[in-house]
């Protein structure tokens, strides 16, 4: 897959909320400096209209609480922690994923050498 | 509403996006506190990354069903006895006035028939129904307005024509000022609460606020 291909929304769709929760564990923070974060992870451009829907589904679900703060004489912004309950997750999920993921290029690996020896 | 109408709490948002943001909100039940936060937090995006809202977050209401905000009244149980009271004085106000003033004027009895007393029943019917179905019924007259509007005007046809096969039916003879004054009582009673709850300062609005300061900000 080239670089500037975009992954399928399907593929993000599973492991997007884990890395959210992965970088609200580092700070507090707010929604666009998430999205450049995942950016910065190779996500690409994950917008808001993906983003904001699951920030409040991890709310909802406690995984994240939510306060607005003011800016330095500017309009504020509404920045996410994560809650005890978000931490757990994180620990217990991100141990499946990569063991998912480490899985799944065991079972994909054939194939690259494959499509490389035509 | 207007579209300058929440620009304090979004002006980077282009203001067909928010109108559209509020009003696909408002129809899903959602409280204003909760739409103004997530209005405030589209605008802090749209500031930040220089996009505009239809890029970032594509179609309006769109998003605003994708986030699955929670609907449901914040109305407590005080707040709707006192607004279902208000409405049946009122519209019990309005019908006896009306059940006497007509025979005050034609210097004759005032006859409750059975059909009269069918349509009043009806229309409470009507009443209890609209207030129900509030959401499903907005949702209704955004998406099909011409068939909203047709369906309310056979919902009043029909409390009206409920009543003929028993309009010969009289129930009732009384001289006029009974129906009159009973019909004036609940008026002044009606005029009262509206009063009470003006000096009182409480409103049953549901504003939608700012996150940044708590308060009415549209």
């Amino acid at each position: 897959m080239a670089d500037t291909e975009p992954w399928p929304g399907q593929w993000l769709r599973g492991p997007l909320p884990l890395c959210i929760l992965r970088i609200v564990a580092a700070e507090p923070v707010h929604g666009y400096a998430i999205a450049r974060e995942l950016e910065g992870l190779g996500f690409g451009s994950v917008t808001g209209g993906t983003l904001y829907p699951i920030l409040n589904r991890l709310q909802r679900d406690e995984m994240l609480s939510a306060r607005w703060v003011e800016g330095a004489g500017g309009p504020g912004k509404k920045i996410y922690e994560l809650t005890a309950r978000g931490a757990d997750e994180l620990a217990h999920q991100a141990e499946r994923w990569v063991e998912f993921a480490a899985m799944t290029s065991t079972a994909l690996q054939p194939a690259i050498k494959e499509t490389g020896s035509r | 509403m207007t579209n300058t109408e929440h620009e304090h709490l979004a002006p980077h948002v282009h203001p067909d996006w928010r109108e559209n943001f509020v009003l696909e909100l408002r129809v899903e039940g959602v409280s204003g506190a909760a739409i103004g936060d997530a209005l405030s937090e589209v605008d802090t995006h749209c500031r930040d990354s220089g996009d505009d809202a239809e890029t970032a977050f594509g179609p309006a209401a769109q998003y605003a069903r994708s986030l699955d905000l929670p609907s449901g009244s914040t109305w407590t149980r005080a707040e709707l006895t006192d607004t279902w009271i208000r409405l049946i004085l009122l519209v019990t106000g309005f019908w006896l006035v009306l059940v006497g003033i007509i025979p005050l004027i034609a210097g004759r009895n005032a006859e409750i028939s059975g059909g009269l007393l069918a349509s009043f029943a009806a229309t409470l019917v009507l009443m209890v129904l609209v207030f129900v179905l509030g959401a499903r019924l907005m949702r209704a007259v955004v998406d099909r307005p011409l068939l909203s509007l047709l369906g309310f005007g056979a919902a009043i046809a029909v409390t009206a024509l409920i009543g003929i096969p028993l309009r010969h039916v009289v129930v009732l003879s009384v001289v006029p000022a009974v129906p009159l004054s009973a019909g004036m009582v609940c008026l002044a009673a009606w005029g009262a609460f509206v009063v009470a709850g003006r000096r009182s300062g409480k409103t049953l609005a549901d504003p939608v606020t700012s996150p940044h300061a708590p308060g009415d900000v549209s």
